[in-house]
């Protein structure tokens, strides 16, 4: 186990860490200089919109950034530095991750964090969350282009079919996601309401819709909106956790 | 179209190097992605075989495989073309990538759609890509000790309650953007497939599919009767 955490930590998965880690900055940065020149050639945004936007995204990533750094936490201590933030910087879903990392030290016959973990279980587990990450990056290589394709042409043909599955899809997404996390089900056979999640999720639910009003004429607030709402909602989950305990 | 005008520049220059830069940039990094595995089994020799590999693939396959192909299509109408480029590298997509474009998009007001809604989706998503890495690297260097900033019960809540918690506030968000009429369809559209017999973890990619066939199916009934009332 510790001579595998010392591969894990070793220089050269630390170069190859930063390496990749390098071509997510890189893209990053490509595309918003390009969408900076293209907003600024047809004054898309004005340079208070910008402001604004930077602002809302740097103060809406941290409430998500510290959630995926609690599970990186734990990863850490499997699997190395490194590896952790090359999965978890790269197709993250740091759940997905840990996994990965845990299906391929099964097939070797070992089990996270013990000495069973030898370093092959450690190369078959970054096999794995390699070989389970690649599917996400090869289907947006390939498929990508031809969504832009039929968007367009609808676009054209169709603009509210466009702005109908633009809002209504996230908004199915999203509600499922929240009833999943609220609601523990078997299909007809059992069915368990978490009064904790489900009060994190109405508080910010009810926080937001609030702020809406609220920010119609504040700037500022609707900035925050999503970080308060957020924090009223973890606030209340943990509330109604701690008087059900 | 010349490229002189918006729409004109945007299919012609804009759109073209969006998909080169994406094309590119995941290009190298699935190939940087598998290095770390081939030095691993052969630079220290503790390849585990092919067996092993496959075992361990199989079992994550059953549910990853079908989110490759779902995840893309479905986020896409909210990501746009360079947004879906930047969110399927860098990951954490429904817990970090959406609510920030939303949040963006709401707090400059941009209607849903809009080249402008475009354009806050894209700088929202880079910023949020690059604080999402500072915090990381940060963990790495400094280690799990950052965590003891927080005291036990805090750390507890942030755990168990961020999720439901971004959830609520993003679901309202989407919805305040939408029409009523396409927030009622996402919503029973939701309703439906949580209410399925779909096991939870393809629930929310289950959703978006289906979301945009309903939007699609809807949308192109109600233009051919358009279409039909004014030819009467």
């Amino acid at each position: 186990m510790d001579q595998v955490l010392q591969i894990a930590n070793g220089p050269a998965l630390w170069l190859l860490a930063i390496l990749i880690v390098g071509v997510v900055v890189v893209q990053a940065m490509l595309y918003l200089r390009m969408t900076l020149a293209f907003s600024n050639r047809f004054e898309i945004l004005s340079q208070e919109e910008r402001q604004v936007v930077y602002k809302t995204a740097a103060i809406n990533s941290i409430g998500p950034a510290v959630a995926i750094f609690f599970v990186a936490v734990s990863l850490i201590a499997m699997v190395g530095g490194p590896v952790t933030l090359m999965r978890v910087g790269v197709i993250g879903s740091a759940i997905f991750e840990f996994v990965a990392a845990d299906q391929g030290a099964k097939a070797v016959g070992a089990e996270l964090g013990t000495d069973s973990y030898t370093l092959k279980a450690f190369t078959a587990s970054v096999w794995v969350m390699t070989l389970g990450g690649m599917g996400w990056l090869l289907t947006t290589f390939f498929m990508t282009r031809s969504l832009d394709r039929a968007q367009d042409k609808l676009s054209v043909s169709n603009p509210d079919l466009i702005r109908a599955a633009g809002t209504a899809t996230p908004i199915a997404i999203f509600l499922v996601l929240a009833a999943n996390a609220a609601v523990d089900k078997q299909w007809f056979s059992s069915l368990a309401i978490a009064a904790d999640d489900l009060s994190a999720i109405l508080v910010s639910a009810l926080c937001m819709i609030v702020l809406h009003y609220a920010g119609k004429h504040r700037t500022w607030l609707r900035e925050w909106s999503v970080g308060l709402s957020l924090v009223a909602g973890i606030a209340a989950g943990f509330l109604v956790g701690q008087t059900l305990a | 179209m010349t490229d002189q005008t918006l729409e004109g520049f945007y299919r012609t220059r804009f759109i073209p190097r969006a998909h080169r830069i994406g094309r590119t940039t995941l290009l190298v990094a699935m190939l940087l992605c598998v290095c770390p595995a081939l030095y691993l089994s052969f630079g220290l020799g503790a390849f585990p075989g092919v067996g092993p590999i496959l075992t361990g693939f199989l079992a994550i396959l059953a549910f990853v495989g079908i989110m490759w192909v779902v995840e893309p299509i479905s986020y896409f109408p909210v990501l746009g073309v360079c947004g879906t480029y930047m969110s399927f590298l860098s990951g954490n997509i429904g817990n970090m990538r959406m609510p920030v474009v939303i949040s963006c998009q709401n707090a400059i007001e941009a209607e849903a759609g809009s080249r402008k809604a475009e354009v806050a989706a894209v700088i929202g998503i880079a910023i949020s890509v690059l604080v999402n890495l500072i915090f990381l690297i940060a963990l790495v260097l400094i280690g799990g000790a950052l965590i003891e900033v927080f005291p036990a019960p805090v750390a507890v809540a942030i755990k168990e309650y961020t999720l439901p918690g971004l959830y609520g506030a993003v679901l309202v968000m989407f919805a305040s953007s939408a029409s009523r009429r396409n927030a009622l369809t996402g919503v029973l559209v939701g309703l439906a497939v949580f209410l399925s017999p779909i096991p939870e973890i393809f629930g929310s990619a289950a959703a978006g599919i289906l979301a945009i066939v309903t939007a699609v199916v809807l949308n192109m009934g109600r233009r051919r009767a358009t279409a039909e009332t004014q030819s009467a």
